[in-house]
This record gives structure tokens, sequence and C-alpha cells, in this order.
């Protein structure tokens, strides 16, 4: 992990000095927007990860975004299930990619005894779904069911239950089916947001819904006048199962609007956890937001780092820069010579069912995500 | 009488009974099917049931908590005594440690053997702590599947409590401290009962807990006086260190009495089909004073046992709770 005080030193510091000079002091002629909080984070951020939304399956959650958005945004849908919202004008447009939906299950097949076999939309660890509640989205409504435990245990079983199925209650294939469930419908565990001590939180799709809120809270705050440029915020699909809608968005604006940056809002998985190794992601949940500046995707460019690192103390914002796994939406943009800069905050036990965040990580990083929207 | 009786029932189940998970609607009575949710809602460690063997004794006119911490009604006098016993507890966690990051470590609570995925069942759950000052939601943490890619695997053995760090929010031992959280602090997984289907309920010893439930619906729809003989009813603790609060009972107040006149719930009965009412049974026996006192087992027809979602159907609940009345009130088994 590097901290902000350090990389400026390091890197690009030349222009750094000139990007400081440009964009700290505030301009004149414009009230200050209230500060975000995490009362507001908190509100916002639960609504969301109480909404499910399985990769392709993100109707829900695009709808709760949507109606978060400041009165001012004009949100258009492209086809493949994004949300769009543009504000200022100018060159360079800068792009933000938080995405909506989250891991999960789809049914693959109904069997002759009603048994829901089941494919996974992600990646995560199955034995965490074993023999827990489930529910079923179907175009009808939610119609509960559970994870089936493994058929037989015996002495020594694995710890990975192998091919999860569900049972919706019913004996034969008919009756699944008229309780409206079909092959294609997503499965999910129920969830809920509950505060933890002082102000951690727990829930299941905090990736990416803090994300998403972040770039929410963004939007609310910033003063669209003050942009001093074209900025394109994208609520994308289907990222946690091959980074699909993002392409889709980079493939259309990469080549006709040719973007400066983008900005991928995703997860920042930490080291910060009592099991794992911490020989790199180490990010301290309470700690700031995080410029994800390697990853199984990307590499953000050092000089971006260093100068928003600087940016970020000059405003007193909490902003560190690691390294972890995973890749992210932003990297789709590279091969049309857009810059992926990685903005996240520390996740724990990410992909699982009892995610722990921050929430004063996720005010840094909506503070980091207006401050570079009117200002960098 | 009867009237009293269900107004106790239906107060305790307006005021006590979380909202139902799913919307389904069962075919059994709403009154005892809200009791099962709540029941299977609560959390009773073993050896630390004290919340509730509090609310079923607030919920059963004339009840009275035993020497062995048992809650215990009688109706009627003389002989025959039948006895119906229902343990309360359920094999849980009591905090074993706190560590200077603030995370709680655990130690199972229960000589039961419970299967090796268990304690698996907790890893990246949701858990509550009773601390003194209420409960509290934590996590039992597990790695992101993300850190694990790019390194060896490691051997595919299933979690166990060793690896079992519960997270708080705290960031130091003096954190856990101030949340009124201390050694000892009983531990389980959060409960929320989970319907589906038409008439199933899914949570952890549902079995149990539902039969608890048909045996205090049984208990308050007998009349105070005119059955034959003396009906007992139970709630037991520590069934999970062996039995011994029911055995209590039996030793105090059902010495050398017939097997079919003690009937003792709460063991899971596999079963493949649910609903068909049928209500499981067969020879048992209990720990007595000298050797061992034959009793028959009733058991609720279970799917899923000893897990998470352990199923049993609402209306076997309410056989179970007919049968049971009959049987308190001297019509046979």
């Amino acid at each position: 992990m590097r901290h902000g005080g350090t990389g400026a030193q390091r890197h690009g510091a030349p222009l750094v000095a000139a990007l400081l000079a440009m964009c700290v002091a505030p301009r004149a002629g414009h009230a200050q927007q209230p500060p975000i909080g995490v009362a507001e984070a908190r509100d916002i951020v639960s609504r969301l990860v109480e909404t499910y939304g399985v990769s392709g399956h993100e109707g829900p959650v695009r709808e709760a975004v949507i109606k978060l958005l400041p009165a001012w945004a004009n949100p258009t849908i492209d086809s493949a299930g994004n949300i769009l919202v543009r504000a200022g004008a100018g060159d360079p447009l800068t792009v933000y990619v938080a995405h909506l939906d989250e891991i999960g299950f789809v049914v693959a097949a109904i069997r002759e005894n009603g048994q829901l076999e089941l494919r996974p939309a992600g990646g995560f660890f199955p034995s965490l779904f074993e023999a827990e509640p489930a529910l079923v989205h179907t175009a009808a409504g939610i119609v509960p069911a559970v994870f089936m435990p493994r058929d037989s245990v015996g002495r020594s079983p694995a710890r990975n239950p192998g091919a999860l199925r569900a049972d919706p209650g019913t004996a034969s294939r008919a009756a699944t089916e008229a309780l409206g469930i079909r092959v294609g419908d997503a499965l999910t565990m129920p969830k809920s947001y509950a505060g933890l001590a002082g102000t951690r939180a727990t829930a299941r799709s905090f990736d990416d819904r803090v994300g998403a809120t972040a770039q929410l809270l963004a939007l609310r705050h910033l003063d669209p006048r003050r942009l001093r440029h074209a900025v394109l915020f994208v609520w994308s699909t289907r990222e946690e199962v091959g980074l699909d809608g993002a392409r889709f968005v980079a493939e259309h604006v990469g080549t006709s609007e040719h973007p400066a940056r983008v900005y991928a809002i995703d997860t920042f998985v930490s080291a910060d956890a009592p099991l794992e190794i911490k020989t790199f992601a180490d990010a301290p949940l309470g700690g700031g937001a995080v410029v994800r500046a390697v990853d199984n995707s990307s590499v953000t460019p050092p000089a971006l780092v260093d100068s928003l690192l600087a940016l970020a103390r000059a405003r007193h914002i909490p902003l560190v820069a690691g390294t972890t796994n995973g890749g992210n939406d932003g990297s789709t943009f590279t091969r049309f010579g857009v810059p992926d800069v990685g903005l996240g905050w520390p996740l724990r036990y990410a992909h699982s069912p009892a995610e722990v965040i921050d929430l004063r990580d996720l005010v840094s990083l909506a503070d980091v995500i207006q401050l570079t929207a009117e200002r960098w | 009488m009867r009237s009293r009786s269900r107004s106790a029932l239906a107060a305790l189940a307006c005021a006590l009974v979380a909202a139902p998970a799913a919307a389904q609607t069962p075919s059994a009575g709403p009154s005892l099917d809200s009791l099962v949710v709540r029941l299977a809602n609560m959390s009773a460690v073993t050896g630390l049931e004290d919340a509730m063997a509090l609310e079923l004794a607030a919920a059963l006119p004339g009840a009275v908590t035993d020497a062995a911490g048992n809650v215990v009604v009688s109706r009627g006098s003389g002989d025959p005594t039948r006895v119906a016993l229902c343990p309360m507890d359920e094999v849980g966690y009591v905090v074993g440690a706190i560590t200077p990051e603030g995370y709680l470590t655990l130690r199972r609570v229960g000589a039961a053997a419970m299967g090796p995925l268990y304690d698996q069942f907790l890893e990246g759950q949701r858990v509550t702590v009773f601390g003194s000052r209420g409960p509290l939601p934590g996590v039992v943490g597990v790695r992101s599947v993300h850190l694990t890619r790019g390194r060896p695997t490691a051997a595919d053995e299933p979690f166990n409590l060793d690896n079992a760090y519960v997270d708080v929010g705290a960031t130091s031992a003096a954190g856990v401290e101030a949340l009124g959280v201390g050694l000892l602090a009983p531990v389980t997984r959060a409960k929320r009962a989970h319907r589906y289907g038409t008439d199933l309920v899914a949570a952890l010893d549902v079995s149990a807990r539902a039969s608890c439930a048909a045996l205090l619906e049984a208990t308050l729809r007998l009349p105070a006086s005119g059955a034959r003989g003396t009906a007992v009813a139970a709630f037991t603790r520590r069934r999970n260190l062996r039995w011994d609060g029911a055995s209590f009972v039996v030793i105090a107040r059902a010495h050398g009495a017939a097997a079919t006149d003690i009937v003792l719930l709460g063991e899971t009965a596999t079963a493949d089909s649910l609903g068909a009412g049928a209500v499981v049974t067969a020879r048992d026996s209990l720990p007595a004073a000298q050797g061992f006192q034959a009793a028959t087992a009733w058991s609720l027809p279970t799917r899923y046992a000893r897990t998470p979602v352990e199923t049993v159907s609402l209306r076997d609940v309410a056989a179970l709770a007919d049968r049971l009345q009959a049987f308190l009130g001297g019509h046979g088994q």
C-alpha cells in the first residue's frame, strides 16, 4: 500500500504541481455544496443492497438507481441495459463506471421432481450458499425456496458441495412451473443491511452497490454548472460475468468521444480480515477510498495515481493506493487508448453473504468522485 | 378457561411474533404457524436458555420453573401421570476469546454430535451475539474468493471452528467490551425462519422448535380439570448435555411411569414426504435416577435435518398439536 503522502515525491511531481495549481482553489461565484455525510450514504446504500440484481437480471437495481438520481439528471438506458447520465460539456470527456449486478445463480434446468439445477453467475465459494434460504426471481415475483444440502455427507466431506440445487417445496416439474419458475430465472439468498459497531455495516452485494451509491452521492452533491468538461456516469450491467455492459459502452464511446480517463468505481478487495494473507491488498477499513492501481485487468499509469493522491491530500480526503485481485469495468476502455483509473473502497469477505464495509470509506469515495469530476 | 387460554396464545403470537419471512399461506391455523416461526427465530444455547424459558413461562398460565430450570405446567391430579417433554435448547456457541483486533472466537456448547459440516454453516454468515446490553449482529469471516486466486489451493477440508472469527465491527478488544460483549456471551446464527412451498418452514433446529410450539398449543387447549389423572407439559433444558433437564422432570414427576405415558419431542425423523400429517413414534429412553426410563419419541417428519434449512410441514405440526392434546387430555396416544 502506498499512502498519498509519499507518492507525489516519487512520481510525476511537475504534473502534480500543475494540476494542483489548476484544481485546488475553488472557483468564485458558486455556493458551497453541503458535504456528503455518513447518514446519507447509509440511507442510499442500504436501499440498494436490499434490492436484487443478479448479472443479466439488473432491472430492480436499475430502477432503484434511477429513482435516486438528482432532479437535473437525464438518464438514458442503452441496449445493454446500462444507465448513462451525462453532465457538463466540452473536452475531454471523462467516464465513471460502477456496476449494477451482483453474484448469484441462474436456473439451468427443472428436474422431474421439481428441484432446480443451478448455474453460478459470477465467482464465489458454493459452500457459502449450501443449505441456506433461497429466493427465485421470476417474472411473476419472488418465490421462496432453499439451496439444498448435499445429498450425502459421510465422515470426511469436502468443503465444496459441488453443483448446487434448489428445492422450491414442490414434488414435480409441473408444480414448480405452476409457481412461475422458469429456466433462466435468477436465484439469490435473501439479504438485508445491518449496522455493526461504529460506522461499520454488513450486507451481501456491497460489491458493487457501494460503487453505485458513491456515484449517486457525487452526482447529488456536485453542481453540473461547475464542471469544466463533459462527464459520463455509467451504471453497468453484467460485470460479474465478463464486464459485458461496460464493454458495450467502451465500444461506442471509446472510438467516438475519445475519453481522457475512465474511472472504474468498484470494490477494493481488502486483506484487512482475519483469514487473509497480507502480502498485498491490505487496505484498512476506515482508512478511506483506495486507488486500485494494479489488479488482474489493468495498471493505472503511475503519474495519474500520484496526481490523484496529491489532489485528495490537498482537499483532506482520505485516499490511499494499493493493489488487489480481480478485474474492473474500466479495463474494457484501455484498448481504445483510455487510461483506466480504478477507484474503490476496502471490502472484507468479498462475494460472501457477510461482506463488511466502513461507511466512512464510502463517503471518502464519493468525495473523490465529486472532486475528480469537478476539478481533475 | 378455554377462551382464556386461546387469548394467551393469541397475545403471545401478536406481541412476540416477528414478521414471517415469506408470503405463502400455509394450511394450518395462523396462531400455531406464527408460534412456530417465533420459536424458530429465537436462540437458546444449551445451558443458556433463560430467554426462551421466560417467554414460554409467560405464555403458559400456571407454569413453574423447576430446580433444573425447566418450564413445567400441570393440569389435573392423581394417577396416571402423562408427561410430554420438549427441549428448548440448541447446539450453539459462546465467546471463547477476544483478539486484540476486536474479533471474537468461538467455543461450541453441547455434546451432541452434529455432523462434520455443522460449523461450516457458520462461515461467511451473519450471527447474533447476546451481549449484556442486548443482541448484536456480527458476521463470521471468510476469505475473499478474489484473494485466493493465483495462490496454492488449500486442502478442501470443511471450515472448522478454529477459523471462525466473529466480526462485530469493533477494532479492538476494548471496543468489544464497550459493546457489552465479554467471554462466554452466547452466539448463534442469526435466525430468520423461511417459509416456502405451500406449508413448509425452514430454520436451524426447526423440528424441535415446531414441536415445542405444538406442545404449547396443546397445553393451552387443555381444560384446567376434568381430564383423567395428571397431565404434565415440560419445556426442558440441556438436551444437548445428556437430556438432563428432561431427566429431572421424569425423576421428579413420572418415576416408573409406563413408556406410553412419557412422550419425548424434538428429535427429527428423516422423511422425503412432508405434510401428510404423520407423526413418527418410536421407543426411546431417558437417563433416569438409576438406569434409564423408557419413553416414546414423537418426531416430526423432517427434511434437511441439522442444517440451516431443516424443514418441517406446518400441517404436520398442527397434527402433532392435536395428538398431544389428546394424549395430555387422557385420550391415549
